[in-house]
């Protein structure tokens, strides 16, 4: 039980700890900002409290000394400083390792922690400014509460029915609204329901005091400040003299309570003492606000098992649903194509609803990106301002947490080649200041992440002679300057001399061009020399199921996923027999292919009348691939193909038809890019 | 182990709620020893209103948040403390003690 607590303890202290740096970067543009020093204590006292509770015992110590230091800022002893955020930063990493790891039993470990604090205490006895070291609360005296004139107010107070149940005592504040003056209450009961709808532990009775006092409105409104948001509250000053005792106003609650109706503004300023009534107050409108939170939970925390769980079952539910569909279809059944088709529509929805649950923010990975940039600009002593742009959009877990690694190398190939030192940059005629730019967006059922920075660019010519020198290519190769580009993802290939701490070992973008592939997603690269580099990311916005298309292959059964087709051709066999060099004329155009009857290995069909050519593209080009036939459009479960099948290069996945047979999912991407390489000869 | 947990913090925050109503009992708080109460308020109603709901203190902890994000607003200068103020504070902390007991006593 007590491990469940602390998993609970680390879930939620993980979110505090990203709450934590996300303040502390806006905290280093705002350096002033009082919330966000406030924001930054209460998630460091956070941390520790429910260290010391749940077992982490060196975080709650280690936190301890952090709360400190923001203490002493909180309390104006101690200024923001850029010193202090570099701390800060390096500190929340040590937090998210005592996080990971519990108490600390390494010794290393252990003498880490304790240099980090002596750290933390030589920062404080550093920093000290005895001269502001005046405390904050000084002017949280009662000050404003110095008698008045005597005035008159009418507070109206309807509580709602469920005030009771927080041990509220209304009686209590109507003796408390009494002991500040001179008061009469009126209560009202005309909301009290019959018998049987009547419901002992709730309030049914609102409340006008008329009360006039020498104190300020202000101790009126504080006698309601912990029920204000389970009342409608009105405060309104009636007169500027004390008239609780006068005949008029014993009229009107005569009136009042013999009719249950509550008094009015109205009434009072048909009086002689009459003034302007002015509302001062008001919980009611505080509380139309607030009145939606209430009882709402905007949002719940589940564990991303559960969410794999659910999407694996609907997976599971879209299957046996293309069963029915088929059983239906064969047995002619009304009924039954009926109920099929509802159950379509409904697992269709259920299915969207899911996948809708299972998408996250890439906000959530996009403190570490920030993390990396200020951290690595720093040590390179370059100036780099990183906007994002899109943060919000929402992609499948699986896909996010595969995207991070990739996306880290891009930018740090991007701090590390890219953007040049400052004074590089002014004889460049630049600003001093670089920008590299990660911006996310939605095209179609993508989503695409473009990551561009204003550096130096990169030189087709260079990267030429390297691949030459490197025996990438042959001297005489003919590849326009986008194929040279693309030779950067070709595994072992990296233009850097010297092999630095943050890239340059030449296992960069191939492995990001490998992982980004395995989320069936496509990476390519633009840039222009001294202008700056463009790297862009394709990817699906979901992983497990997908909209394709089903394709026969000899006697087998393929899907090419929808996303990636362009247009079907309907061809003669002979004319692809004809055809030289894998290339096929159509409308006067030359279109390269590939035959999937040869890479699968299917024997042609004998008196077969037409073929189909589909047209798939990626990375802005497109490719024919032949196929015997076309089935139909499919919504398909993309399940993994397993250790045995991991090496075949064709196949992203299978899936399990109506009927029971398998269906493999074809990768449209790898077909393309291996056929650009040659790779593919069929 | 998780009892004990809960039986520490009851114990403890118990004690600290009750130190505070002694305080707050005085007829006449000096303003220094307000701004101590005020700081101390803050500080144990921010602790039951994070650890109370995992300990099962779930109607405790809606009183503690109010009162945590009234101390919290006067922490900041954006509200004073006024007598009233902390008479109403003596009223919900003896409201919330009651609570405190009754869900340790149903568990």
């Amino acid at each position: 039980m007590i491990d469940k607590f602390r998993a609970k303890f680390v879930e939620e202290s993980t979110d505090n700890v990203h709450d934590l740096e996300e303040a502390l970067f806006l905290l280093e543009k705002d350096m002033d900002n009082k919330e966000l020093i406030e924001r930054i204590f209460r998630a460091m006292h956070s941390l520790k409290g429910g260290g010391a509770m749940f077992g982490f015992n060196h975080l709650s110590d280690f936190t301890h000394h952090l709360e400190t230091l923001f203490d002493w800022v909180r309390n104006g002893r101690m200024k923001v400083s850029t010193d202090l955020i570099s701390l800060t930063f390096s500190a929340i990493d040590q937090i998210n390792f005592l996080l990971k790891t519990g108490d600390l039993t390494n010794p290393e470990d252990i003498n880490n922690q304790k240099t980090f604090i002596q750290r933390i205490e030589a920062f404080l006895t550093d920093s000290e400014t005895p001269a502001a070291s005046e405390m904050q609360g000084s002017g949280s005296s009662a000050s404003a509460n110095q008698p008045n004139e005597e005035k008159t107010y009418l507070i109206t107070f309807i509580p709602q029915e469920d005030l009771l149940l927080n041990g509220t005592n209304p009686l209590y504040l109507l003796d408390d609204i009494h002991a500040l003056g001179t008061a009469r209450t009126l209560a009202f009961t005309h909301k009290v329901p019959s018998l049987d709808l009547f419901e002992p532990s709730s309030n049914y009775s609102l409340w006008q005091i008329i009360v006039s006092t020498e104190q300020l409105v202000n101790e009126i409104k504080d006698v309601f400040i912990f029920v204000e948001d389970e009342c409608e509250l009105h405060i309104d000053l009636i007169a500027a003299s004390s008239i609780v005792n006068q005949p008029e106003v014993d009229a009107l609650v005569d009136k009042a309570l013999k009719s249950n109706i509550l008094l009015t503004l109205e009434e009072f300023k048909q009086e002689q003492w009459a003034l302007t009534p002015q509302p001062l107050n008001v919980a009611g409108d505080k509380k139309k606000q607030t009145a939606a939170k209430e009882h709402k939970i905007s949002s719940i925390r589940v564990s991303s098992h559960k969410i794999d769980e659910l999407v694996n079952l609907v997976s599971e539910l879209v299957t046996i649903q293309a069963q029915l569909g088929l059983y239906a279809e064969n047995h002619e059944d009304p009924a039954i194509i009926s109920l099929s088709e509802n159950i379509q529509k409904l697992s269709r929805q259920l299915r969207e609803n899911a996948f809708d649950i299972s998408l996250i923010p890439l906000q959530s990975e996009l403190m570490r990106f920030q993390r990396l940039v200020r951290d690595l600009s720093k040590e390179q002593a370059k100036d780099i301002d990183f906007i994002i742009e899109g943060g919000d959009l929402e992609l499948d877990k699986n896909i996010i947490e595969n995207l991070t690694d990739p996306l880290l190398h891009i930018l740090r190939n991007s701090i590390d080649h890219g953007i040049e030192k400052p004074d590089d940059r002014i004889k460049a005629g630049k600003a001093p200041k670089g920008t590299i730019l990660f911006k996310a967006f939605h095209s179609g059922a993508n989503i695409i992440i473009e990551i561009s920075d204003d550096g130096t660019g990169i030189d087709p010519d260079f990267i030429r002679q390297k691949a030459i020198a490197r025996g990438v290519i042959d001297a005489d190769t003919q590849i326009d300057d986008k194929e040279v580009l693309d030779l950067l993802f070709v595994s072992g290939f990296s233009t850097r001399d010297v092999v630095s701490g943050v890239s340059g070992r030449g296992v960069g973008m191939d492995v990001v061009r490998r992982r980004i592939a395995n989320i069936r997603g496509e990476v390519s690269v633009d840039s222009e020399k001294g202008k700056g580099t463009v790297i862009s990311i394709k990817l699906p916005i979901t992983l497990s199921i997908i909209d394709g298309l089903l394709v026969a292959v000899g006697d087998n059964k393929y899907v090419i996923p929808i996303s990636a087709i362009d247009k079907i051709y309907a061809l003669e066999p002979q004319e692809v027999k004809q055809s030289f060099n894998n290339v096929i004329v159509i409308d006067n155009q030359q279109k390269p292919y590939i035959d999937l009857r040869k890479i699968f290995q299917a024997p042609e069909k004998e008196n077969a009348e037409i073929v189909r050519m589909i047209m798939i593209k990626a990375e802005e080009r497109v490719t024919g691939v032949i196929v015997d036939d076309i089935i139909g459009e499919y919504q398909t479960v993309v399940k993994p193909l397993g250790r045995y099948l991991k090496k075949q290069e064709y196949i992203s996945g299978a899936s399990i038809l109506g009927d029971g047979t398998i269906a493999l999912v074809v990768d449209s991407s790898r077909l393309i890019q291996n056929r650009r390489n040659k790779k593919v000869t069929a | 182990m998780l009892a004990e947990i809960r039986k520490q913090f009851y114990k403890d925050t118990l004690k600290e709620l009750e130190g505070i109503n002694g305080k707050l009992a005085s007829d006449n708080i000096p303003p220094e020893e307000q701004s101590l109460i005020a700081e101390k308020v803050f500080s144990v109603s921010h602790q039951i209103s994070g650890t109370g709901p995992m300990l099962g203190f779930d109607s405790t902890s809606l009183l503690s948040k109010k009162l945590e994000s009234t101390f919290y607003d006067i922490r900041r200068g954006e509200k004073k403390i006024t007598l009233q103020l902390l008479w109403q504070t003596k009223r919900a902390i003896d409201a919330m003690i009651k609570s405190f007991n009754e869900e340790n006593n149903s568990q």
